[in-house]
C-alpha cells in the first residue's frame, strides 16, 4: 500500500509543475513569441494550473492516509487509489485543454503576431554539439532477446506445462499460463516489442529539428542539446533495465522452472527505482537549462509552429521528415502523425499485446 | 562536469556560425541562406572540407521548407562552392586560395561592374569606395 501512494505522490507532484518544465516559449503547448515570453497573464495561468492540481493532488492524498488507519482491504484501497490517480489526471488533461485555449484566444486577442517580426535561426555548429545516444546502443538489446527466444525454444521439450506469469506484492505466484509454442514466448516478444520501437524511435531522436529562438540563442541550444542527451539516457537505461527484469523473470520461471525466486521482488523494486528516479533526475537536468529570456531587446521571434499540433498535444507535419519532435507539453519527444513510421511505432508496441490477449 | 563542458563551448562558437533569415527582407529566403554560407565560406568558419547539415536536418532546424533549402544548395554547387552527392553530407570545396581562371576572374568583374557604377553615379567619391572595399575585405581576413 505504501507503494502505491509512493506512486500517487510522485505522480501527483509531476501533474502539478508541469507546466514549469516546458520551454518558455511554448506554454500549455501554445508557441509564444519570444517578446511575450515575459507576459503576466501566461504565469498566472502557470500558477492556477498549478494550484488547482497540487491541491487535488493533496486532498487525494490526505483521503487514502485516512482510510489507511481504518480496516479497509488492501485490494479495494489499490483499486481507489488507482481511480483517484485516473481522476487526478483527466482533471489535469481537462485544465491544460482549458488554458491551451485561453491561451490562444489572449493570443489572437492583443494581436501578438503582428507585432513580432518572425525570423528563421539556427546554428550550423549545432548538430556537432548534439549528444544523443546512437542506435547501436539501442540495437544491443534486441540482440540478446532474440537470443533468449532462440534458446527458449531450443528447451522447450523441457518446460513444464503450466508456467507462473503474475505475482502479486508478497512474491506469491496468482496467475499461471499453460505451455503453447506462443504462449512461452509471450514475455521476451512484449519486450522485443518495446525494444523494436525504442530502436526505431533512437533514430527519429537522432533527426528530431532542433528549435532555437532568436534572443536567447545560446540558452536556447543548451536546452535542447540537454534535453535530448539526457531524454536518450533516460531512455536507454529505462531499456537496458526493463531487458534485465524481463529476461531474469522468463529465464528463471521458464528455463529454471523456479516460480518464486527470492530475487523477483528486489529486482522489481530497482527497475521502479530506475524508471522514476532516472525521470526525476532528467527533470531536474533540464530545470537547470531553461532558458531565462532576462534581457529582451528586439521584436523578433522564431518561427511557431502551432499550425502543426493539435491541442498541443499531437503533433502532425508533413513538411518535417522526422519521426519524433520535442513534445510541447511536457518532457521528452513525442511522434510526427504524419510520418508512416508513427503507425509502426505504435503497432509494434501493441502487436503481443493483441497476440496475448487472442492466445 | 558536463554542464561546465557547455558553458566553455558556448563561449568559442557564439555567433559564428549563425543563419539568420528574415521573411520580411526583399531577398528570397533561399536566396538569404546561399548568401550566409558563402559569407561563412569567405570568413572562414567553413573550411575546405567540412560539411552542411543535410537538407532535411537543416529545413527542419530552421523551420523551413526542404525545397528552400534544396535551392540554396544547388546555387553553391553551381558557384562550385559545396558538392553535392546523394546520400552523403553536402561538402564544402570552396575556400582554398587557388589560381582562378581568367573567365572566372572576369565573372566577378561582371558582376562587380553595375554595382560599382550605381554607386558612383549616385556619387560615391573613388576614395570612399575603396575604403568601402578593404572594410569589407577585411572582415574575411
Amino acid at each position: 500500500m505504501l507503494f502505491i501512494i509512493s506512486i500517487f505522490i510522485f505522480v501527483g507532484v509531476l501533474e502539478t509543475l508541469t507546466p514549469f518544465f516546458s520551454r518558455k516559449t511554448t506554454v500549455f503547448g501554445v508557441s509564444i513569441p519570444e517578446p511575450y515570453v515575459q507576459h503576466q497573464q501566461l504565469q498566472l495561468f502557470k500558477k492556477h494550473y498549478s494550484m488547482v492540481v497540487g491541491s487535488l493532488a493533496l486532498t487525494f492524498l490526505l483521503g487514502q492516509l485516512l482510510l489507511l488507519l481504518t480496516s479497509i482491504q488492501e485490494e479495494k484501497f489499490v483499486l481507489l487509489s488507482f481511480i483517484l490517480l485516473f481522476i487526478m489526471q483527466l482533471l489535469s488533461a481537462t485544465l491544460h485543454m482549458s488554458y491551451h485555449i485561453k491561451i490562444k484566444k489572449l493570443k489572437k486577442q492583443e494581436n501578438w503576431e503582428a507585432h513580432v517580426k518572425t525570423v528563421y535561426v539556427t546554428d550550423l555548429s549545432i548538430r556537432d554539439r548534439d549528444e544523443v545516444l546512437s542506435p547501436t546502443f539501442f540495437a544491443l538489446p534486441i540482440i540478446v532477446t532474440l537470443a533468449l527466444i532462440t534458446f527458449t525454444y531450443m528447451n522447450y521439450n523441457a518446460i513444464p506445462d503450466v508456467f507462473a506469469t503474475h505475482w502479486n506484492a508478497a512474491g506469491e505466484v496468482d496467475g499461471w499460463t499453460e505451455k503453447t509454442w506462443i504462449s512461452v514466448i509471450v514475455m521476451p516478444l512484449i519486450l522485443l516489442g518495446i525494444q523494436i520501437s525504442s530502436f526505431i524511435m533512437s533514430f527519429g531522436m537522432k533527426s528530431a529539428k532542433i528549435q532555437l529562438s532568436a534572443q536567447a540563442k545560446e540558452a536556447s541550444a543548451i536546452r535542447e542539446l540537454a534535453q535530448r542527451k539526457y531524454g536518450s539516457w533516460y531512455l536507454a537505461a529505462v531499456n537496458y533495465n526493463m531487458t534485465i527484469l524481463l529476461v531474469v523473470l522468463h529465464y528463471t520461471t521458464v528455463i529454471l522452472k523456479n516460480q518464486t525466486a527470492p530475487y523477483f521482488f528486489p529486482l522489481f523494486i530497482s527497475f521502479m527505482i530506475v524508471s522514476l528516479g532516472g525521470l526525476i533526475l532528467f527533470i531536474w537536468k533540464l530545470s537547470k537549462s531553461n532558458e531565462r529570456f532576462d534581457d529582451l531587446h528586439t521584436n523578433e521571434t522564431a518561427s511557431g509552429d502551432d499550425r502543426y499540433w493539435k491541442w498541443g498535444i499531437v503533433y502532425i507535419n508533413k513538411n518535417d521528415p522526422s519521426l519524433l519532435v520535442q513534445k510541447k507539453y511536457g518532457v521528452g519527444w513525442t511522434v510526427n502523425m504524419a510520418n508512416k513510421w508513427s503507425y509502426i511505432i505504435l503497432l509494434v508496441i501493441f502487436l503481443p499485446i493483441l497476440l496475448f490477449i487472442s492466445v | 562536469m558536463t554542464d561546465f563542458c557547455l558553458v566553455i563551448s558556448d563561449t568559442d562558437w557564439r555567433d559564428k556560425m549563425n543563419i539568420h533569415l528574415d521573411p520580411s527582407s526583399e531577398l528570397q529566403l533561399y536566396k538569404q541562406l546561399a548568401n550566409q554560407l558563402i559569407e561563412l565560406i569567405a570568413k572562414g568558419e567553413l573550411k575546405n572540407g567540412d560539411t552542411l547539415p543535410s537538407v532535411r536536418t537543416m529545413a527542419a532546424d530552421l523551420g523551413i521548407n526542404v525545397s528552400t533549402v534544396s535551392k540554396s544548395y544547388h546555387e553553391l554547387e553551381e558557384k562550385g562552392l559545396i558538392e553535392l552527392k546523394p546520400k552523403a553530407k553536402a561538402l564544402i570545396i570552396g575556400g582554398q586560395k587557388k589560381e582562378l581562371k581568367e573567365t572566372e576572374v572576369e565573372k566577378v568583374e561582371n558582376a562587380l561592374k553595375p554595382i560599382m557604377a550605381e554607386a558612383f553615379a549616385r556619387g560615391l567619391e573613388k576614395d570612399q569606395m575603396t575604403n568601402l572595399f578593404h572594410r569589407i575585405l577585411k572582415q574575411w581576413k
